[in-house]
C-alpha cells in the first residue's frame, strides 16, 4: 500500500479515489453506409472519382485476376495490374476507368478503397498511340532478348484488351541502365 | 507463383512507375500536360559547384 505521507498530498488522494472503468469503444467510422451496402472510395493521387459512394458492384483487375466486388465481399487486399475498372451504380449505369496500377482493399464493413497510381476515363486514351507504343515495346523485347542480365523469358510486354496500353519490357528500360 | 517482375528481383513500386509512365504516354495530347505535372519527372537537380 502507498505510504500515508504520500497519500496526504492533495493531488494523489484525488487520483486514488478515481473510479476505474473500461475504456469505451471507439465511435464507428463514417464510411459504413448501412448493412448490405458498399461504401466505395476510388481515387488517384490527383483526383477523387468516388468518395464513400454507394455502388452496386465494382470490377477490378488484380495481379491474380479480375473479379467483381459486391457488398459483403470477403475482406481482401489486392494489388492491381493495368486494366479496366468498371463501376456499376445502383441505378444500373456503368462507368469505366483505365487504371495503371494501385491497390484495392475490401474491409469487413463492406467499405472498398480503390487507390490507383494513374486512373483515367477511356476517352482520355489515344488508341493509335497505344498501338504504336505496344509495337515499340515488343520490338525492344525481341531485341533485348540476348542481354545477360535478364533471365530468359523474363521480359514480358503485356497489352490489355481494347485499351492496349503497353507495359514496357523491363529489359529495355531498367536492365540496360544496370548493365551498362 | 511470383509475377515476372518479382522473378527478376524488382519490386512493385518499379512496376507501378513503369505502368504509370506507359499509360501517360498513351494519353491524348490535351491531357498529357496535366499528367506530366503529377508524374514527378519535373524535378530538376542542380549541383552547386565549389568556386
Amino acid at each position: 500500500m502507498l505510504p500515508s505521507a504520500l497519500l496526504r498530498r492533495p493531488g494523489l488522494g484525488r487520483l486514488v479515489r478515481q473510479v476505474r472503468a473500461y475504456a469505451e469503444a471507439a465511435p464507428a467510422q463514417a464510411p459504413a453506409a448501412g448493412p448490405g451496402q458498399m461504401s466505395f472510395t476510388f481515387a488517384s493521387p490527383t483526383q477523387v472519382f468516388f468518395n464513400g459512394a454507394n455502388v452496386r458492384q465494382v470490377d477490378v483487375p488484380t495481379q491474380t485476376g479480375a473479379f467483381g466486388i459486391l457488398a459483403a465481399h470477403v475482406p481482401t487486399l489486392q494489388v492491381l495490374r493495368p486494366g479496366l475498372v468498371v463501376v456499376h451504380a445502383e441505378d444500373g449505369t456503368t462507368s469505366k476507368y483505365f487504371v495503371s496500377s494501385g491497390s484495392v482493399t475490401v474491409n469487413a464493413d463492406s467499405s472498398v478503397q480503390l487507390l490507383a497510381e494513374e486512373a483515367v476515363t477511356l476517352d482520355m486514351l489515344d488508341l493509335g498511340a497505344a498501338k504504336a507504343n505496344l509495337e515499340k515495346a515488343q520490338s525492344e523485347l525481341l531485341g533485348a532478348a540476348d542481354e545477360e542480365c535478364c533471365p530468359p523469358g523474363g521480359g514480358v510486354s503485356c497489352h490489355l484488351h481494347h485499351c492496349s496500353a503497353p507495359l514496357l519490357c523491363p529489359c529495355s528500360v531498367c536492365c540496360r541502365d544496370r548493365c551498362s | 507463383m511470383a509475377a515476372y517482375w518479382q522473378q527478376i528481383g524488382l519490386n512493385y513500386l518499379w512496376y507501378s512507375q513503369i505502368c504509370a509512365k506507359a499509360m501517360r504516354d498513351t494519353l491524348k495530347t490535351e491531357f498529357k500536360a496535366n499528367a506530366e505535372k503529377t508524374s514527378g519527372s519535373s524535378i530538376k537537380v542542380v549541383k552547386v559547384e565549389k568556386e
